[in-house]
């Protein structure tokens, strides 16, 4: 077995509740998970450029937020939308 | 016009955007990216068996930072998935045929199908500084990014188009 040395990092509330959720979902064990997912971005950074990979999380100020639930409870397309989507899918 | 999953045989080694960056990107990275590391998915654009138009997507998430109370009870209580545009480029040569629109197009039935089979709110798009107004104009609203800005150079503005407004301009 591999020698094995201790990692502590402070993540988000979320991560945490997401990674809290996926070892209650698989059974898998939170170690694991940490160490797969490490090796897969080190991997995936070394062989490409950062700026090529397209970040999965995106944390936006309250201001913008509040943007999107607006926006997400009073949907108001613009005429360009419309007439893009009249052409068909 | 053809739109289809990029595939290994596909030759893109003449495609030509007038943008060096999304050049590189697409005849470099896109396939590594989609065969090799699943990090992204590049779909193109076919026309007369020619590649004429490429977009590269990925899953993501929006969170709030230190968010209040009263915002948090108008959002559900997790981060908000959404469809992540990272590139769209269109060939010079077919510039002004619609190629982008169609491509835009495709992303959004993408965002639709994704909605259906494992949530989706959005659709999120890294916007290059000339390509802003081609967003605006469809309705995206600029985001103030905290984290998960884009590294590429000029740095893309991050927009966001609700998929309920997609719907509804198709209604």
């Amino acid at each position: 077995m591999a020698k094995e040395r201790q990692l502590s990092a402070v993540v988000s509330d979320t991560t945490m509740d997401l990674l809290d959720r996926h070892v209650r979902a698989t059974g898998v064990k939170k170690q694991f998970v940490v160490e797969a997912a490490l090796r897969h971005h080190l991997v995936a950074v070394h062989e490409l450029p950062a700026d090529v990979v397209i970040h999965p999380r995106v944390v936006v100020t309250r201001a913008s937020m509040t943007a999107i639930a607006e926006r997400l409870e009073n949907p108001n397309p613009t005429a360009a939308l419309r007439d893009l989507m009249a052409d068909g899918d | 016009m053809e739109i289809r999953a990029l595939a290994k045989a596909d030759d893109r080694s003449a495609f030509r955007s007038g943008d060096p960056d999304l050049d590189a990107f697409f005849q470099k990275y896109a396939g590594q990216n989609q065969f090799k590391h699943h990090v992204g998915a590049t779909y193109v654009a076919i026309e007369e068996g020619s590649i004429c138009g490429y977009v590269t997507v990925a899953p993501a998430d929006i969170e709030g930072d230190d968010l209040p109370a009263a915002l948090r009870r108008r959002l559900p209580a997790y981060p908000l998935p959404v469809l992540r545009i990272g590139r769209l480029a269109t060939d010079v040569a077919t510039r002004g045929l619609g190629v982008g629109k169609a491509l835009l197009r495709y992303a959004f039935a993408l965002a639709r199908e994704m909605r259906d089979k494992y949530g989706c709110v959005g659709v999120l798009v890294d916007a290059k500084p000339g390509a802003v107004d081609f967003y605006a104009k469809y309705g995206f609203v600029a985001l103030d990014v905290v984290e998960g800005q884009s590294d590429a150079r000029p740095q893309p503005l991050v927009m966001f188009l609700p998929l309920a407004e997609i719907e509804s301009a198709r209604s």
